[in-house]
């Protein structure tokens, strides 16, 4: 190995070694970086491995979340409110840490909790209506009409209001 | 089966680490007192439990620089910088699951929504030996290149390395200014004791010939490998880590700019003239 | 370097000599620390001392390898600059003799005085001429060692193979940020920029030449690095503060040669009344004029004794008004103008040539080129072309009809 520049054979430590082995290099000649990396030695690179997925259990949670419900509240990077999904979520793992309710029930548990503080989740279906709602009373601009719109405000009101 | 091989290689080699960390372990427990100087040194890197006192050279007389050798943290650096500083320098931060290199998977801590994230436990014992030994080499009198190809940090990190007196190269690397130095430079050569790639990467596709060049010519290396880089096993003491980002290249160079300035302060204050 | 390629050591063992000197071509980091030696050779004693220790040993000199290299080299050339230098004091004093002329005070210019003489030649490059000059201008400069005596070198960019022009281009990043800095500072305190400095004046000089920039340097650089350069230089001089940094800048720029200083601008007299006056003859066409420019005035303008109302068309008014605007000196100054000859057009032009004149004797350099950029000091050659036989005028053909 001593006196080859193929670098990819060993490693520089122990192509020195190689050269001072040999003859080739007396030890007073060697370099000043030789004691410092026999001493020092690096650390053999740990073998290669699968590089698992990272999910944390409110992954789970969220996805539970949207499967059934939608998020209509905007989301506002500049503020700390916290979302409608967000807050499902705390409120969700609050009550798994209780355990005072059967995992089963966690989920409607949950819904009942926030909406009886006051907050309006909105399930694909009913955002589907309200958007066909919408749509027909563009149509139709006299038909039925302040009902519709007093229904399309009180949505997000609670929510909007709320901090 | 080249990739078998190196695969089978690799594992040998972590294999060996562990026995000798077992061997390490039960030198321990017998209260053996004297090794050979050379493999107790190796030893005591590999188990940080080795009392100094066990660490002792045969038969030499100790100059002031094997004193400095043996110390284990003879410049104050081991606790100079934390997992908590790493984090929020996000050094943790890789490439797109994409582009991982299968090389790094090692120090790869898993992957979050396609983005992979480094292992910082890892990044942070190998940072801390790589600056400890940056500190001997300087100390030693050795001279330090800076290497970064990203234009983004090429001042800073000129600016810096100009304050520490050491060497920086972030311009675009002429071919063979290691291995065809004499002719470069037109006097016999002249090369750094040791190189820091603060980002190995040349160009987005390229490794940077210096890693290449660097190593032909017997001259360790210190590196920033992002999880992209294609070359961890030609540097000589890896750091995974983040090297796009300016938080973490600003931590970086804070901290080789300590340790180099801890070195040259107590080569002054031992009195270490080359 | 001949070998590039692994050498084949693995299959023959070349004798020790022969292997540790192949392995110091290939290897020749490991050189760098040799010999240890004592500090009275550096200034050329005999080297006494050569000391191979287990450590690096401390407070002695150490030499590198490359440091002696280049001490040996420097040497060589020394000694070869000392015989060339005694050669050439002896052709001087031939030459001297042969001139009649005493050899102790015999200078360089009596020197190339003498060549010219003796040897007269047509060549027409004068560096082709022959010529006994002092060897240290003819040699080609060398730069000095660019390391410590332990192989240090002296430049932190050094490895970059450009160290001076990196330098530079470091330099104007640098400034460059500076600026960028004081001018959001500038921004945070509700400054106005303008008024912390004037906007830097580049129009009189320009950017020096790439052969400037690699004497300058001193090292080979592409035209790609000069471009590069060249492209960093503009935007630092863009910059709305770069006057701050007109010291630096000016470094990297060739002043002009300004047209209009070599004009010689009328001289400010003062009348019988005390007002200080300047005038000027101009000539457009085939109308002469004859103009006095007060100051200070008041923006009265006298055409052969009335006022700008001579002229009916517009357009000659606003011709001679021109010079005006241009100087900024609008309602500063009086005007008397006398013009004869020629039409209107000629008078106008003519007043306004004579005016611009004038006008210098109150006005500084920049302005004077800005006049003469935008054509006022220029004479208006053109003139009537005369009417031609056979033609109905200059270029005018009489109708004709083949049939």
């Amino acid at each position: 190995m001593a006196g080859s520049r193929r670098e990819k054979l060993g490693s520089i430590l122990s192509r020195l070694t190689g050269l001072m082995q040999s003859g080739a290099l007396s030890y007073e000649e060697r370099p000043v970086w030789y004691d410092i990396v026999k001493a020092l030695p690096p650390k053999p690179s740990p073998p290669q491995k699968e590089v698992p997925n990272i999910f944390y259990p409110e992954d789970f949670v969220r996805v539970h979340f949207y499967e059934k419900f939608v998020q209509t509240d905007p989301v506002m990077l500049t503020t700390q409110i916290k979302t409608i999904p967000q807050r499902f979520i705390d409120k969700y793992i609050e009550l798994h840490r209780l355990n005072a309710v059967p995992t089963s029930d966690l989920f409607q548990q949950t819904v009942s909790v926030l909406k009886s503080e006051g907050f309006h989740l909105t399930t694909h279906q009913e955002k589907a209506a309200a958007t066909a709602i919408k749509s027909s009373f563009k149509q139709e601009p006299g038909s039925s009409s302040e009902k519709v719109e007093q229904k399309l405000k009180t949505v997000n009101l609670n929510t909007l209001f709320d901090q | 089966m080249a990739a078998s091989l190196r695969k089978a290689l690799i594992s040998w080699q972590w294999q060996n680490c562990l026995r000798s960390r077992q061997v390490a372990k039960k030198c321990v427990q017998n209260q053996i007192s004297a090794f050979s100087s050379c493999s107790s040194l190796h030893v005591e890197v590999q188990l940080q439990g080795v009392p100094q006192n066990l660490v002792e050279a045969k038969g030499e007389t100790q100059t002031q620089l094997d004193i400095a050798l043996q110390h284990k943290d003879y410049f104050g650096l081991k606790h100079l910088v934390t997992l908590r500083d790493l984090f929020n320098a996000r050094v943790h931060y890789g490439h797109n699951a994409g582009l991982r290199h299968e090389s790094m998977t090692p120090y790869i801590y898993g992957c979050r929504q396609g983005t992979d994230i480094i292992d910082l436990e890892q990044t942070l014992s190998l940072l801390e030996q790589a600056l400890d030994v940056c500190a001997h080499i300087v100390y030693r009198g050795g001279m330090v290149l800076f290497v970064c190809r990203n234009l983004q940090f090429l001042p800073w990190v000129e600016k810096t390395v100009r304050e520490l007196g050491e060497y920086a190269h972030c311009r675009p690397w002429k071919r063979g200014i290691f291995t065809n130095a004499a002719n470069i430079f037109n006097t016999l050569p002249i090369y750094p004791e040791l190189c820091i790639f603060l980002g190995t990467q040349d160009t987005v596709f390229e490794t940077h010939r210096a890693v290449v060049e660097s190593n032909k010519l017997l001259i360790p290396s210190i590196g920033i490998l992002d999880t992209n880089t294609d070359c961890a096993s030609l540097i000589t003491y890896p750091i995974p880590g983040n090297d796009d980002s300016p938080e973490s290249l600003a931590l970086y160079l804070h901290l080789f700019k300590t340790a180099i300035l801890k070195a040259k302060e107590k080569r002054k204050q031992d009195g270490i003239v080359s | 370097m001949a070998l590039s390629s692994p050498l084949p050591t693995f299959f023959c063992r070349p004798n020790r000599q022969l292997y540790s000197r192949l392995c110091l071509t290939i290897f020749p980091a490991l050189n760098r620390k040799v010999t240890t030696i004592s500090s009275d050779l550096v200034n050329g004693g005999n080297q006494s001392v050569t000391k191979s220790d287990n450590q690096p040993s401390a407070k002695a000199i150490t030499i590198s390898r490359s440091m002696k290299a280049y001490m040996e080299k420097v040497k060589k050339h020394d000694e070869l600059m000392k015989t060339e230098v005694a050669d050439y004091e002896i052709g001087k004093r031939h030459l001297a003799n042969i001139m009649g002329a005493d050899p102790d005070t015999f200078t360089q210019e009596d020197v190339d005085r003498a060549i010219e003489y003796l040897l007269p030649n047509g060549l027409f490059d004068k560096k082709a001429r022959p010529m006994l000059k002092n060897p240290y201008e003819i040699y080609p400069k060398r730069k000095a060692a660019e390391f410590t005596f332990e192989g240090r070198p002296f430049h932190w960019l050094y490895f970059t193979t450009s160290p001076n022009y990196y330098n530079i281009l470091y330099d104007i990043t640098w400034k460059l940020e500076g600026l960028k800095t004081l001018e959001d500072q500038l921004y945070n305190a509700k400054k106005d920029i303008s008024s912390e400095s004037k906007p830097l004046n580049i129009a009189s000089s320009e950017w020096i030449t790439f052969d400037q920039l690699k004497n300058k340097v001193l090292e080979k650089i592409q035209e790609k690095d000069y471009q590069h350069f060249i492209v960093m230089m503009e935007r630092l001089a863009s910059h709305p503060l770069a006057s701050k940094e007109e010291e630096f800048i000016m470094q990297y720029r060739n002043k002009l040669h300004l047209a209009s200083a070599a004009l010689i601008a009328p001289p400010v007299e003062t009348d019988a009344d005390g007002r200080s006056f300047s005038w000027a003859e101009g000539r457009r066409k085939d109308s002469w004029a004859q103009v006095k420019v007060y100051k200070p005035g008041t923006g009265q303008v006298t055409i052969n004794e009335k006022d700008l109302s001579y002229f009916s068309n517009l357009l000659y008014r606003e011709t001679l008004l021109f010079p005006l605007s241009v100087t900024g000196l609008l309602g500063q100054v009086d005007i008397v103008a006398d013009a004869k000859y020629g039409g209107p057009t000629g008078q106008a032009g003519a007043i306004r040539f004579a005016l611009s004149q004038a006008l210098c004797a109150f006005v500084s350099d920049d302005i004077k080129e800005q006049l003469r950029l935008s054509g006022m000091l220029t004479r208006d050659p053109r003139k009537r072309e005369r009417k031609k036989p056979g033609q109905e005028g200059a270029r005018k053909k009489f109708t004709w009809k083949k049939r």
